[in-house]
């Protein structure tokens, strides 16, 4: 990269590190914002190749099929429109690595999407024992049936953004969490 | 110079109401900040990461010997 582009790249850097800690309350003091930009230069230069191939159109059919699974058919066909017009901007002043920010905000909505599912499951219920070993014993089920209906009343089911994709189950009444995984 | 500066002005709407279907969390400001890295080549899951770490988290870096610490 010729020096005036790093010179950009590092002005832009120093930035971006700046209005995103400016959006925190307190505002960081001045050796958190010194610590936060040689975090995030490290970062940037252990990371150089992405993972995916740099197709728009393969990017944003990813996108679509995540808001199409998850019930929100008119976002899909919003983004679908969007996407549309975003794509046909070319020339002097259109972005050029369109790929590259379709794929930014893919990722950045599934790390706050994944944020926000391992706060409930952690704040909101936490008593259960998400690490028990024992969760993928189906007997369990078996047995809480055989108990009558009680074991099924106020169950709450939470379905995991975890990759490996584990349904957990908890049936309210008798403090039991069942983790099965579904694959 | 005018049409350029109304295709980047029409892009950046187009990523941010992208950006707000998302539910990215980015402002508008960010989000530029954002575009312009990717088109100068940077890795989008590098940048992902930084936000990731800094956008809401007050303290995420481990101690460094060099700065004493604020907390009592």
């Amino acid at each position: 990269m010729e020096e005036e582009d790093q010179r950009k790249v590092t002005d832009l850097v120093i930035e971006l590190v700046r209005r995103l800690l400016s959006q925190q309350n307190p505002p960081p003091s001045s050796p958190h914002f010194s610590q936060s930009l040689r975090y995030a230069f490290r970062i940037l230069s252990s990371r150089l190749t992405p993972s995916v191939s740099p197709d728009a159109d393969a990017v944003s059919e990813s996108i679509k099929r995540c808001l199409a699974t998850q019930g929100n058919s008119s976002d899909a066909l919003t983004f679908s429109d969007l996407y549309t017009k975003f794509a046909s901007k070319n020339g002097l002043g259109s972005v050029n690595n369109k790929w590259a920010v379709l794929y930014l905000l893919k990722i950045i909505s599934a790390d706050r999407k994944n944020a926000i599912n391992g706060m409930d499951s952690s704040v909101f219920l936490p008593n259960l024992g998400l690490n028990d070993d024992e969760t993928e014993n189906d007997s369990r089920v078996l047995n809480a049936k055989e108990n009558g209906d009680k074991a099924w009343k106020n169950g709450v089911l939470l379905v995991s953004k975890d990759p490996r994709i584990y349904v957990k189950f908890h049936l309210g009444s008798l403090g039991i969490w069942l983790r099965k995984r579904m694959r | 110079m005018e049409e350029a500066a109304k295709t980047a002005k029409e892009s950046l709407d187009l990523a941010f109401h992208i950006s707000n279907i998302l539910g990215t969390g980015l402002d508008r400001h960010t989000l530029s900040v954002l575009i312009a890295l990717c088109d100068m080549g940077l890795n989008p899951e590098a940048l992902a990461a930084v936000v990731k770490e800094l956008q809401t988290e007050p303290c995420p870096l481990p101690p460094t010997p060099t700065v004493p610490s604020s907390v009592p």
